[in-house]
């Protein structure tokens, strides 16, 4: 008696999920092709250049960092067209080159930052055989920061040396040979 | 025969569609997720191993160079071979590749109508293995720097 009340009723719950299965189907060969399976950054560079000054030096004490990869020793200086000698040779500081070398790196930097914030250059002076993935890491310790967490748990950094020039110590002189 | 079990003869199977909807829409969201609006014809070269970084700078369109343990690749073809990551001696007493100068110069020529004027023309995405000496890479970039290219971006995977 209910037989056909019964079937029209199965046939209204099921759900007809082809159509979606179709759809599906279409999409994911076409993300397939323009899904990137790894992320790449970039970090933006320059190599010296002579240039002209232009106008008056700036008014503000701005300092250019050297980071000398140098044998054992990760070493920073500073330079500067507006702060005196004295103060510029009082900042340089040395870290020794192991795996503490970028957060010590960071502290230093971070203290710089703080005294001159409107500075941001980082001159790369290394050493010939410095690997470029050390290289990486240094740069990623002066670029910038890691803050704690904000209050919605998104990480926050704060912005030291974003500017990256690489450049070449010049050739040391050879030592006189002993007579 | 019993009208019941006519009724069974009846029922025709159906394929249990939801579990397979389940699976594609967690594929199709990571998809999404993972999808590169912008290409900038950026091509990993599979022969060399990226450092990784906290770098988040944006791409910008730029003239491909990968610095392989074998060789200096422009736009994808080799034009200067090394050897475990070393050039020949000359280019470094020199302080320039010749053979990649000369590649990039041909790449700017070709690249001076296609890109517009936002600084494009003169940069260089740089790619080289994490095991590559900075006298090799710094050649690499001034080589480029004589071609023209003033501007690069070295290429990294974000951490």
């Amino acid at each position: 008696m209910f037989e056909r009340y019964h079937a029209a009723r199965e046939q209204a719950g099921a759900l007809d999920l082809i159509p979606i299965m179709n759809l599906m189907v279409t999409l994911i060969p076409f993300l397939m092709l323009g899904a990137a399976f790894y992320h790449v950054g970039v970090i933006p560079a320059s190599v010296p250049t002579q240039v002209e000054r232009l106008g008056e030096p700036p008014s503000d004490e701005v300092i250019t960092v050297n980071l000398e990869v140098r044998g054992p020793t990760v070493r920073l200086s500073a330079q500067s067209a507006t702060v005196d000698a004295e103060t510029l040779a009082s900042l340089a500081f040395e870290v020794p080159r192991d795996e503490g070398a970028a957060a010590a790196l960071t502290v230093g930097l971070a203290r710089w930052k703080a005294r001159y914030p409107r500075s941001d250059t980082v001159v790369v002076l290394p050493d010939d055989d410095v690997r470029y993935a050390e290289l990486v890491a240094l740069l990623d310790a002066a670029r910038e920061e890691a803050l704690p967490p904000g209050a919605d748990g998104a990480p926050r950094v704060r912005p030291l040396f974003p500017v990256t020039v690489f450049s070449q110590r010049p050739a040391e002189p050879a030592e006189p040979e002993a007579p | 025969m019993t009208p019941r079990l006519r009724r069974r003869r009846r029922a025709r199977p159906t394929l249990m569609l939801t579990s397979l909807l389940d699976m594609f829409t967690i594929i199709l969201i990571f998809l999404i997720v993972s999808f590169e609006s912008e290409d900038y014809d950026f091509r990993l070269n599979p022969d060399l191993k990226l450092p990784e970084s906290t770098a988040r700078s944006a791409f910008k369109p730029a003239a491909n160079v990968a610095v392989t343990r074998s060789g200096v690749l422009v736009e994808g073809f080799l034009v200067a071979p090394l050897t475990d990551g070393r050039g020949q001696a000359p280019w470094y007493t020199e302080g320039t590749i010749p053979p990649v100068v000369e590649a990039l110069e041909r790449v700017k020529a070709l690249r001076a109508g296609e890109v517009s004027d936002d600084g494009g023309a003169s940069i260089v995405m740089l790619q080289a293995d994490e095991g590559i000496d900075y006298a090799t890479l710094y050649l690499v970039m001034r080589s480029a720097g004589l071609a023209g290219f003033d501007k690069y971006r070295l290429a990294v995977l974000k951490r």
